[in-house]
């Protein structure tokens, strides 16, 4: 397979604090980012974390998901001879040891501030982009949506309880078993990723499918207007139509190929 | 926040997805014995209504939160099954004949799971189901299956964390008797005179909270102090 050195990726990350956060004081709880590992041309990390609203201290508990999966998956590409090999070749095992990390970071930053592990309670949303592969990984609510060959579809899924509101974390001792891996299509044209707050909105629950219409302009935002996508779609997540349906903080991750380059 | 300016920016024209609101089911069980009558029924029904109220015009709550009532007297009904706040015609209450307490909790218990099966069945998520004992007496159904049933029906429940049982007293309510029903991390609560709207208000900001809450959100409800005698 012939793999074009120029692929390059247009993205952006919008978090909006909710209703009731900003009125309890509270800021918002989600934490996303994007990296570029220096070793790895063309090949994108994607990571997202939705802090547990009980949690004292969610917000840094997600920052060390967030952490966690940048180093350990820039650590896997580094040691790589060939990256985007290693990125068709990832599977489980080779995250057991970063959901290990995770849990022994939250675990001593816990001592050392006096509280428990669960103060840190996030979730966790990760990915791997390379021009010709891509992986997804997911530890609890929120979820990642892809479009490849026009066709959009859901390669993790929210896991939840019975009960609404209640999920998985990525620092609790079950999490290996929650967790959620696998490859994603080897083309992606357009990646998605958002905290559980956006879910309702942007799946068909009952069906789990993507809903079409929502991730349709959204693709097509960030691929045509690229400098303002960011601000339009904080904008959007921040109106009042939204505000309503959802209470909770909400995050969303874009990622499109940069079709103008020669890909 | 409804007032706000829509917006009609670059993404007006997305369409959400269409998924029913995940639902919170409240049983509200209501003492309508011979000694509820008069000031303390007339003060529970105007709490009720207060409820009603304040769920209906909550954006979340009116959407989310769903109520049947039970009431226990010289019968056992289920007087409403389960129905958002607004949808809730409850007929007016009569206080007569003795305390069945036992009878009434199984029959919430028994309405709360039909509610729970239907949710499964429409794939509807939800919230932990709460259960709400309002009642001035002793249960007269103690030397009955029903009492031990619903003493099994709490505790069980709320171990396995698929209930949330809450218990007041009102005037002269035994409540020794009452916290041998109650869950034993969350005994019965004293009502302060007929503090009844008070005590609804609470209920009311309570599943508020709950239909807004987040992922593993802990239940930490408003302080109770405005209505019950001892604050916790």
């Amino acid at each position: 397979m012939k793999l074009p050195s120029d692929c390059s990726w247009r993205w952006t990350v919008s978090s909006v604090t909710g209703p009731s956060h900003g009125a309890a004081g509270t800021p918002c709880e989600d934490v996303g980012g994007i990296a570029f590992p220096s070793a790895a041309e063309g090949i994108v990390l994607l990571a997202l974390s939705d802090g547990a609203g009980s949690a004292a201290a969610a917000k840094e508990g997600a920052e060390i998901v967030v952490e966690s999966w940048f180093r350990h998956l820039a650590g896997i590409l580094s040691r790589a001879p060939d990256p985007c090999t290693a990125v068709r070749r990832l599977g489980l095992e080779d995250l057991l040891p970063l959901l290990t990390s995770i849990r022994s970071r939250t675990e001593t930053r816990a001592e050392r501030s006096g509280r428990t592990s669960a103060d840190y309670s996030a979730t966790l949303l990760g990915a791997v982009l390379t021009p010709d592969a891509s992986f997804f990984a997911q530890v609890g609510d929120g979820c990642w949506v892809v479009e490849s060959d026009g066709v959009l579809g859901c390669p993790t899924w929210p896991a939840r309880g019975e009960f609404a509101a209640e999920t998985i974390f990525a620092n609790s001792r079950t999490a290996a078993t929650h967790l959620q891996c696998g490859p994603g299509p080897a083309r992606c044209t357009a990646v998605a990723g958002f905290t559980d707050g956006i879910e309702r909105m942007a799946l068909r629950l009952a069906a789990q499918i993507p809903e079409p219409g929502f991730f349709g302009p959204l693709f097509h935002l960030l691929k045509q207007d690229p400098t303002h996508a960011g601000e339009e779609i904080r904008a959007f997540l921040d109106s009042p139509g939204i505000r309503v349906l959802s209470e909770d903080d909400k995050s969303l991750l874009v990622v499109v190929r940069d079709e103008t380059v020669a890909g | 926040m409804n007032e706000q300016i829509p917006y009609s920016g670059a993404l007006s024209s997305i369409q959400l997805a269409s998924n029913p609101e995940p639902r919170c089911a409240c049983a509200l069980v209501l003492d309508v014995s011979g000694s509820m009558e008069g000031e303390p029924l007339e003060e529970l029904q105007r709490g009720v209504q207060t409820l009603l109220r304040e769920l209906s015009a909550d954006p979340l709550a009116s959407r989310r939160v769903e109520l049947a009532v039970v009431t226990f007297g010289s019968t056992v009904k289920l007087a409403s099954d389960f129905v958002s706040p607004d949808r809730v015609q409850l007929p007016p209450l009569s206080a007569h004949g003795g305390t069945p307490m036992g009878e009434a909790v199984v029959l919430a218990a028994s309405a709360l799971n039909a509610r729970r099966r239907q949710y499964q069945e429409e794939g509807i998520q939800y919230f932990r189901p709460w259960m709400f004992l309002l009642t001035d007496g002793e249960p007269t159904d103690r030397d009955t299956p029903h009492w031990k049933e619903a003493v099994k029906i709490v505790h069980e429940g709320e171990d396995r964390r698929q209930l949330l049982f809450f218990a007041v007293a009102v005037n002269e309510a035994d409540q020794s008797q009452l916290n041998r029903l109650c869950p034993p991390q969350r005994p019965s609560l004293k009502l302060k005179g007929l503090h009844f709207r008070e005590l609804f208000v609470w209920l009311t900001r309570s599943l508020k909270m709950v239909s807004e809450s987040s992922p593993g959100q802990k239940m930490s409800l408003p302080p109770t102090s405005g209505w019950n005698e001892i604050a916790l």
